[in-house]
């Protein structure tokens, strides 16, 4: 199997595991499921990666993209942690 | 990405959070598989792969035939950017751009060498050493998708480069001597620092390329 194939389907099942798993236990905060889905992403690519023929450029923004991301929804829930009121992303993850 | 919108929309419709979840989720994975399909590159190589053993077996009879089969490569920066690749017995750094005959030539100490005259591959010329690392980065893990990673070490004069899980396409130009990826890193370097360098030894393992660099000026 191509690297690539075996990334997309690593990816693939990966995360409908980790979907399923949220469902069963009634998870309904948006932000887990799209963490999660990005820690994948960064799994996969460190395991498996995606091949010498994808351009790296392409790539390396997204990473970046949901680097930040990741990291927007990490501050999110310490802050929800540490101030447990509104917050103006409540809207977007669900509170 | 419609099947993301779709069950998003219907999320939002029932105030199923985590249906929307999914969506997002949904959404992320379809967003990798797009930059993964759009960043993609057919190995359409296969005649590439036939030409250049076909250019090879003509220079290296041209090289047994001046029996240089024991040689080291040199490049030398001959200004405007380009270089010539000069392959040599002698590890001395006699040569001079000035003294250089295309093809074939003998230097002043009386031996044979083969010459050849390689073009400017890179804008850049005359950068630090440490910056030497990226640019064989962008340039064959990034523009020509050689290989996933380059490794530059400096040991003095001498550098190690590491030429990391190069494509599995392209392993069959691994073969010595004048594997045209060694010869490309080797140019590369050389037009890079605008300094003469000389390739002392090349190590292919499976997909991986060890090259042995002097820097001579």
């Amino acid at each position: 199997m191509k690297q690539e194939d075996l990334y997309v389907l690593m990816n693939a099942c990966l995360i409908t595991i980790a979907n399923l798993a949220l469902i069963l236990i009634g998870e309904r905060r948006i932000d887990v499921y799209m963490s999660l889905t990005i820690l994948i992403y960064f799994v996969t690519t460190g395991l498996v990666g995606y091949g010498a023929e994808v351009r790296g450029r392409g790539m390396k923004i997204l990473t970046t993209v949901f680097l930040i991301i990741f990291v927007v929804i990490v501050s999110y829930r310490i802050w929800k942690i540490i101030f447990p009121t509104q917050h103006p992303l409540d809207i977007v993850f669900g509170g | 990405m419609v099947l993301a919108l779709v069950t998003g929309i219907f999320g939002w419709n029932l105030g199923e959070y985590s249906l929307i979840g999914i969506a997002s989720s949904i959404a992320l994975f379809s967003i990798v598989c797009l930059v993964l399909g759009l960043t993609h590159r057919e190995p359409s190589i296969e005649f590439l792969k036939t030409y250049s053993e076909l250019m090879r077996s003509a220079i290296m009879k041209v090289i047994e035939d001046t029996q240089l089969l024991n040689h080291v490569i040199h490049v030398i920066p001959k200004g405007g950017g380009g270089s010539y690749l000069v392959i040599t017995k002698d590890v001395s750094h006699a040569l001079t751009p000035k003294g250089i005959t295309p093809l074939v030539g003998i230097s002043d100490d009386g031996s044979t060498y083969v010459s050849m005259e390689i073009p400017k591959l890179i804008v850049e010329s005359g950068i630090p050493l440490d910056s030497l690392e990226p640019l064989l980065n962008t340039l064959i893990v990034s523009d020509y998708g050689i290989a996933s990673s380059v490794k530059v070490i400096t040991e003095g004069n001498h550098l190690r480069v590491l030429i990391m899980s190069i494509n599995p396409h392209l392993t069959d130009l691994l073969k010595k001597p004048l594997s045209p990826i060694s010869l490309l890193a080797v140019t590369t370097i050389s037009q890079a620092l605008n300094k003469h360098v000389v390739l002392l030894r090349e190590e292919a393992t499976f997909n991986d390329l060890e090259l042995q660099v002097l820097v001579v000026s």
